[in-house]
């Protein structure tokens, strides 16, 4: 039965979110390919390509985690919202455990980052083969779609915490507007706590920072 | 199998510094219709949320068919239809996508059953719940509750304001559940007379306590109201149950009493006070004098 679950519910959140997902997968496909603009003209040299496409990656990498936090989130948001609407008096009265339905509810939600994840690790791959770029310059589909993923995941995750934390959702404001207000009395917590989330290695969010380059040397 | 489907020690939910319940020793004996009556605002609907696990902070003792709520909730919700006061289900969802939903949880979801009724209740697998009017929403959400062969059905006004033509559909199709089945059906209403046609228990909300809890016959059998033009003493040994009293001020009294039967009007005689008017009451207004009664005590304490 658990399957089953499993499939009825990411039908469900897939059906809900179709036209979002349909639009997300548009972006994906065109965002590797837009890397490639303007390397047809005749008159721009091998050199001049590899130029080219490094800074057309550096100037669409910012375009990868938005389209990763944006699509997480909205997920995490169409997977709850629903419930919401009906007070969870429908979700809450079907014979699952509560942690057990969650859990299929948030996996179902990561699940359906998938197709976007594919889409872009198609359109990076056949960006990387239509390039032509000197050795020097290498192309990592890849590695850019595990970290779309993971980036993804992530803004789920937090989305839905935010979600379910209800009426408990006015901590986050105050504990941002504690921090702040600590920074500008000099204590740096706050730049030390963006960094602990965002920078360190082991930071929930470090998937979301850093560079998203889908061509680099 | 426990002779109680449903049994509350002591539930008690406060809302603020309010009652919300206050002490509700609920006992619904397993086969039984149980018709759970009182006004808006009586706490049905709280009652019932806190049967299905659907409110924190609780204080007393739930069992559902022998499983205790909260810890084995899932247990109890596997044989427990429900059909909430507002439709709860996810209005993006069209009719075939519900009824696949509904049926992915549920072990023993009849899905032929569920097919036959669908048609006889004229509802089109393709149309979305938000484009349904609320005669078909309630078709459906008795459906599913139906489909699932649950051996309890909480009921919380499966009927209000439906139609007369689809609050007959309504309750067939939930006869004939019970009469096929022998499940216990747990429905409440403020619409008495529709009970009255289905129960054979009723029980009594106002005010977040339970009024009164009897069988359908007993609440029925011989309730009449007495105007009395003395004061006569306590009636023990009476022929009659004494159900409450009310003095008119200094025009005798009021009694509300039940398993009265003719000729007991000799016993005022016998007592000195004379018995000016016996008035036999319908099921509703036995439901009104009870709930008048009942407050009449409340503010006397």
């Amino acid at each position: 039965m658990n399957g089953r679950i499993f499939r009825v519910t990411l039908a469900a959140q897939a059906r809900y979110v179709a036209p979002f997902l349909a639009l997300a997968v548009l972006i994906a496909v065109a965002l590797p390919l837009a890397t490639l603009q303007g390397m047809n003209a005749s008159e721009v040299f091998q050199l001049d390509r590899a130029g080219l496409v490094l800074a057309q990656s550096r100037t669409l990498a910012g375009g990868y985690p938005i389209l990763a936090l944006c699509l997480g989130l909205f997920l995490a948001v169409a997977t709850w919202l629903p419930d919401i609407h009906q007070r969870w008096a429908y979700v809450l009265t079907l014979p699952v455990a509560r942690s057990r339905i969650a859990l299929i509810r948030v996996v179902a939600g990561i699940t359906l980052l998938v197709p976007v994840a594919l889409a872009l690790w198609i359109a990076g791959m056949l960006a990387a083969r239509v390039a032509d770029l000197p050795d020097v310059v290498r192309a990592y589909p890849g590695a850019l779609t595990l970290r779309f993923l993971a980036g993804g995941a992530v803004a789920f995750a937090a989305g839905s915490l935010v979600v379910l934390a209800g009426k408990r959702l006015w901590i986050i404001p105050v504990a941002i507007g504690l921090l702040l207000l600590l920074q500008t009395a000099g204590l740096p917590i706050w730049s030390n706590v963006i960094d602990a989330l965002f920078l360190h290695p082991l930071g929930p969010f470090h998937p979301l920072a850093g560079q998203w380059l889908l061509f680099d040397v | 199998m426990s002779d109680l489907a449903i049994r509350t020690d002591g539930l008690t939910w406060r809302a603020g510094q309010s009652f919300m319940l206050d002490k509700v020793d609920l006992r619904v004996p397993t086969g039984a219709v149980y018709g759970f009556l009182g006004p808006n605002g009586a706490g049905k609907t709280t009652t019932i949320r806190a049967l299905l696990g659907l409110l924190g902070g609780v204080e007393g003792k739930i069992t559902l068919l022998g499983h205790d709520i909260p810890g084995e909730l899932p247990r109890a919700l596997a044989r427990t239809g429900y059909v909430p006061e507002r439709p709860h289900l996810y209005r993006h969802f069209t009719v075939a996508q519900a009824l696949t939903y509904h049926s992915a949880f549920h072990a023993q979801w009849d899905a032929a059953w569920a097919e036959s009724q669908r048609a006889r209740f004229g509802l089109a697998l393709d149309r979305e719940l938000d484009r349904l009017s609320k005669g078909e929403m309630g078709k459906l959400m008795i459906l599913l509750a139906l489909a699932q062969r649950p051996e309890l059905l909480i009921l919380d006004e499966p009927t209000d304001g439906l139609d007369p033509v689809v609050r007959r559909d309504v309750l067939s199709a939930l006869v004939e559940y019970v009469d096929e089945r022998k499940a216990t059906v747990f429905i409440s209403s403020h619409l008495v007379h529709e009970l009255e046609r289905i129960c054979d228990w009723v029980g009594l909300m106002d005010m977040g306590r339970l009024v009164a809890e009897m069988p359908m016959g007993r609440f029925k059998a011989g309730v009449r109201r007495l105007r009395l033009g003395g004061v006569p003493p306590v009636p023990d040994g009476a022929p009659f149950t004494l159900l409450a009293r009310e003095n008119t001020i200094g025009r005798g009294e009021e009694w509300l009493v039940r398993d009265w039967a003719d000729g007991m009007e000799q016993w005022f005689q016998a007592q000195g006070s004379p018995l000016r008017e016996v008035t036999a009451l319908d099921l509703e207004d036995v439901f009104v004098e009870l709930l008048r009664w009942a407050r009449f005590d409340r503010r006397s304490a």
